[in-house]
């Protein structure tokens, strides 16, 4: 019988399968998604490359282009994390779905025999 | 491998295959997950809002539909071969999933044949070579024992296809090459075993062009540039190139050659200073698409890019359109700083400017920036490519060594035969989107071929592309785009023909071109064989494609027909006398007048090489060639050898399509010494041509480079008389419009004759005679309305004599 074929699969490579496709390849794709690692490495640069350039020389112009850099930089730092973590939420919800997944995965060959007990009323 | 290897139709994967091809259909797979999805919220809606528990049994089906889509999903879809290409004991473990599914016991190769027709690898060898599925079922054996070789052909084709396994397109190939005495049913349609792998190969790349297309790929995400700046006028005026390959506009293979080009250019971006690079190659060597594929690489191979380039978007700049957005040429320079700047100061932009000339000299649609360039070079904080062609690069380095001497050069070559065709059959796909029009595999190698031969100006692959372009306008049988295609498309844009003599009226004219030739020119039979003969060998094929179609030395006296027989044979088969180029060498008598012989047209559009240029089909003359000082003899050479000569701006001009003809008088009082010896032509002719070497008048390096030197005899009398009558025929023609003939009697004939002939200038005052006589009467008749249209004359010696003493 060729469903048999399918439970050897589901208790061997399907193990394998299932952690790749519900964890490991979703994490990827989300972390590729939000660009973490290219955020992370450029949490503090300033926004969009909006930077202050000195036109005169002075200590008001080093101060002035030392504020509008740095409210540059915090812009981009708010603007990044707020990426970073709207990824690590969307992080969190694969990776208990994965889990979640993982767990019920051997599960679900029995929920025919299960589904008939129940249905019996031989188990609540 | 195992000789007699077979096909386990009972095998757990062929179960798994069979059972597989249940869900193929994406229709029938929706259903079953709308299905699951319905009986779940029914067991839903009954177990915890109606406490129905007879409700659970509806997870029982639910649980098996969601369990067989998982499985499908992650395992049967793929069906991953069992064993490896190299070691293989049952090809079921191979075969892809699709065709495994169809595979029953005991299969013959024509019964496999019946099978594969249906499947993409079948439809492939169908459309692209012409072999089709009665082709296969007819040619293919119909025993069970032949199939063992089958397998094994396909196992070898799937090793050369890249795949772990073997797809329609390898068994396909496998089918072919198992039919007995398959090289001989290839060779009738211009193929052979070669192009069957070929083909193989081609299918697979197909089928991973479309897998990638299908693939979602990694460009960075949403927050990629963050970090880099805004660029609204350059995201106005540019047009960003990574864009469209993140669109999907991109999908090409990588040529190994390529690669390495595509890596010194981003090595040269990557560096800290002068981040430039010039690609600097011939025009179609493929520039702009080496940019493409640089413009992908730095968006989807970031791993293999220094980091400070990953991720950066390639934006080409078009001259014409910055012109259009400016009025003078102040806000022109503004506009270019602002675009400059916003570039730098972005720091992920790499400007592509194509076409670089049109940005370093002034004039109609171009722009000098060589000025604005030199600081911005010079800085190093603009990313830039250049792309110019080898004379644009030089005349660069000339006018401006102070620009070129800041830029990295990186030189693109043409590519080879085989990586120009990987080049064109991506680029097939994409032509056959746009044309609606199948090409099949010949005529690409027709178009490789023929392209190599007539088109100079460009390089390859660009200049194959272009021609598989125009053959598209020449399709067979509504859309398919064969060799014949090719040679038509050729044949229209250079005037040549390419196509082997196929019309009834061409073989007629081949197989009876001396005919033809003689109802214009009297006698000559050995060079009018000679000629005809090198122009039948041209026609049916047989020729060396890399010299002219023939090369003659007409030696004789004046007037016995050399120039005549030139011109006989361009109006006989070349379509006309304007056909013939000639060039009378004694006005090309000093060593400076090569230059005129290579002029190009737009300086003198007479010059050989730009006659020759605009029409390659025809008969060139070469007139009095031992007039012609040494210098232009040793150019000719070049000419006569490989058929080719470069104009003075070096392109070179092809010659192979013409048949070269040299006249020369050297020598004729001997060969008219000889023959009124008695002696035949062929019996002093070599001695002859010996004299000539010896006494100087040519060098043998020279007459070697003839295929054929021919020796004209003085007419006899004899034969004047029937030149009287071709004359007299010629005079016919030009009166057919007033309805009148004129016939001469054999004495004023031999009148004619006696008055005509020149033994100094053979023929050719006989012409003239027979105007002053001839003509003249019939004028004087007409405008004395003696004659009238409908009427016929017949003019005798003493009316002759007559007009002839009042001159």
């Amino acid at each position: 019988m060729v469903i048999f074929l399918g439970f050897r699969w589901w208790y061997s490579e399907g193990w394998l399968w299932i952690f790749n496709s519900a964890v490991t390849a979703r994490l990827k794709k989300w972390i590729s998604y939000f660009s973490m690692p290219n955020l992370a490495k450029t949490l503090f640069a300033p926004f969009k490359q909006d930077v202050g350039k000195r036109n005169r020389s002075g200590l008001d112009a080093l101060v002035q282009s030392f504020v509008d850099n740095s409210v540059s930089r915090i812009f981009g730092f708010i603007a990044r994390s707020f990426l970073i973590i709207a990824g690590l939420i969307c992080i969190f919800f694969v990776l208990i779905s994965g889990i979640l997944m993982i767990i019920i995965w051997p599960l679900i060959p029995a929920i025919p025999i299960i589904s008939i007990l129940l249905a019996s009323g031989a188990i609540i | 491998m195992s000789e007699s290897l077979t096909c386990n139709t009972k095998s757990l994967r062929a179960k798994k295959a069979k059972f597989a091809s249940n869900f193929e259909n994406k229709n029938v797979r929706g259903f079953l997950a709308i299905a699951a999805v319905l009986l779940i919220a029914g067991w839903a809606y009954l177990v915890f809002l109606s406490s129905v528990s007879a409700a659970h049994l509806l997870l029982i089906p639910a649980s098996l539909i969601a369990m067989i889509l998982i499985w499908y999903a992650g395992e049967l879809e793929q069906l991953p071969p069992s064993q490896s290409l190299e070691k293989v004991n049952d090809i079921s473990a191979l075969l892809s999933r699709h065709l495994l599914a169809k595979i029953k016991p005991g299969m013959s190769p024509k019964q496999l044949s019946k099978v594969i027709s249906k499947e993409q690898g079948g439809y492939f060898f169908s459309s692209r070579y012409g072999i089709g599925q009665d082709f296969l079922e007819q040619l293919s054996a119909d025993d069970e024992g032949s199939t063992a070789l089958v397998w094994q052909n396909a196992i070898s084709l799937a090793k050369t296809s890249g795949y772990d396994h073997i797809d329609s397109g390898a068994l396909t190939g496998a089918l072919i090459l198992s039919i007995h005495g398959a090289n001989d049913y290839l060779a009738r349609i211009s193929l052979d075993n070669k192009d069957i792998e070929s083909g193989v190969i081609w299918f697979s790349h197909i089928r991973r062009m479309i897998e990638r297309a299908e693939q979602k790929h990694d460009f960075g995400g949403i927050g990629r540039d963050l970090s880099f700046g805004w660029i609204p006028t350059l995201s106005k005026i540019g047009y960003n190139i990574t864009e469209t390959i993140e669109r999907g506009g991109f999908l090409r293979r990588p040529v190994i050659s390529r690669q390495q080009t595509i890596d010194q250019t981003v090595r040269f971006i990557a560096q800290e200073g002068r981040s430039n690079a010039v690609l600097v190659g011939e025009h179609g060597v493929g520039k702009t698409t080496l940019v493409y594929a640089l413009a992908q690489k730095l968006i989807t191979n970031t791993n293999e890019v220094p980091k400070n380039i990953a991720f950066q978007q390639v934006i080409t700049l078009d001259a014409a359109n910055l012109i259009a957005n400016t009025k003078t040429p102040g806000q022109l320079e503004e506009l270019l700083i602002r675009i400059f700047n916003e570039a730098i100061h972005a720091k992920n932009v790499v400007i592509f400017l194509d076409e670089a000339q049109l940005f370093l000299r002034s004039g109609t649609g171009s722009v000098d920036l060589s000025q604005l360039l030199m600081p911005v070079l010079q800085g190093g904080a603009l990313k830039i490519i250049l792309a110019l062609s080898d004379q644009e690069w030089l005349r660069l380095s000339q006018e401006n060594s102070a620009l070129a001497g800041l830029m990295n050069r990186v030189i693109v070559k043409p590519l080879d035969q085989e990586e120009t065709m990987q080049v064109v059959e991506d680029e097939t796909v994409l032509m056959e989107a746009r044309n609606k029009k199948v090409y099949t595999y010949q005529s690409l190698h027709e178009a490789y071929k023929l392209a190599e031969r007539f088109i100079h100006e460009q390089a390859a692959p660009g200049k194959v592309i272009k021609l598989l372009e125009s053959a598209a306008n020449f399709p067979e049988q509504q859309h398919f785009v064969t060799a014949a295609s090719v040679k038509q498309a050729i044949e229209k844009s250079f005037d040549v023909r390419v196509q082997t003599a196929s019309s009834f009226e061409e073989r007629d004219t081949l197989l009876n071109l001396e005919d033809k030739i003689h109802q214009r020119m009297i006698n000559q039979t050995r060079a009018v064989k000679l000629v005809s003969d090198a122009l039948r060998r041209a026609r049916s094929g047989v020729r060396n494609n890399n010299k002219p179609i023939g090369t003659f030395l007409f030696l004789g006296p004046t007037g016995v027909g050399k120039t005549e027989l030139t011109k006989s044979l361009a109006a006989a088969y070349f379509g006309g006398e304007d056909r013939m180029v000639r060039i009378d060498l004694n006005e090309y008598s000093h060593a400076e007048d090569t230059n005129r012989l290579l002029a190009r047209g737009s300086t003198d559009p007479y010059s050989l090489c730009a006659q020759i240029a605009k029409q390659p089909f025809s008969v060139v003359l070469l007139d009095e060639i031992e007039k012609a000082h040494p210098n232009v003899l040793n150019l000719l050479l070049q000419m006569l050898d490989e058929g080719i000569l470069r104009d003075s701006a070096n392109k070179p001009i092809s010659f192979k399509d013409a048949i070269i003809i040299s006249t020369s008088n050297a020598g004729a009082e001997k060969i008219r010494a000889h023959i009124q010896a008695g002696q035949q032509l062929e019996q002093f002719e070599e001695q002859f041509v010996d004299e000539l070497v010896d006494a100087r008048v040519f060098r043998p390096e020279f007459l070697n480079r003839f295929d054929e030197i021919i020796l004209f005899r003085p007419l006899t009398k004899q034969e004047l008389l029937k030149v009287v009558d071709l004359l007299l025929a010629s005079v016919n023609k030009t009166l057919a419009d007033r309805k009148v003939t004129v016939k001469l009697t054999q004495r004023a004939k031999e009148l004619l004759v006696d008055r005509g002939y020149d033994a100094r200038l053979g023929a050719r005052p006989l012409r003239r005679v027979m105007q002053r006589s001839v003509e003249n009467i019939v004028a004087s008749k007409l405008l004395a309305g003696s004659i009238t249209p409908g009427q016929s004359i017949e003019i005798d010696a003493p009316e002759l004599h007559t007009t002839l003493e009042q001159r």
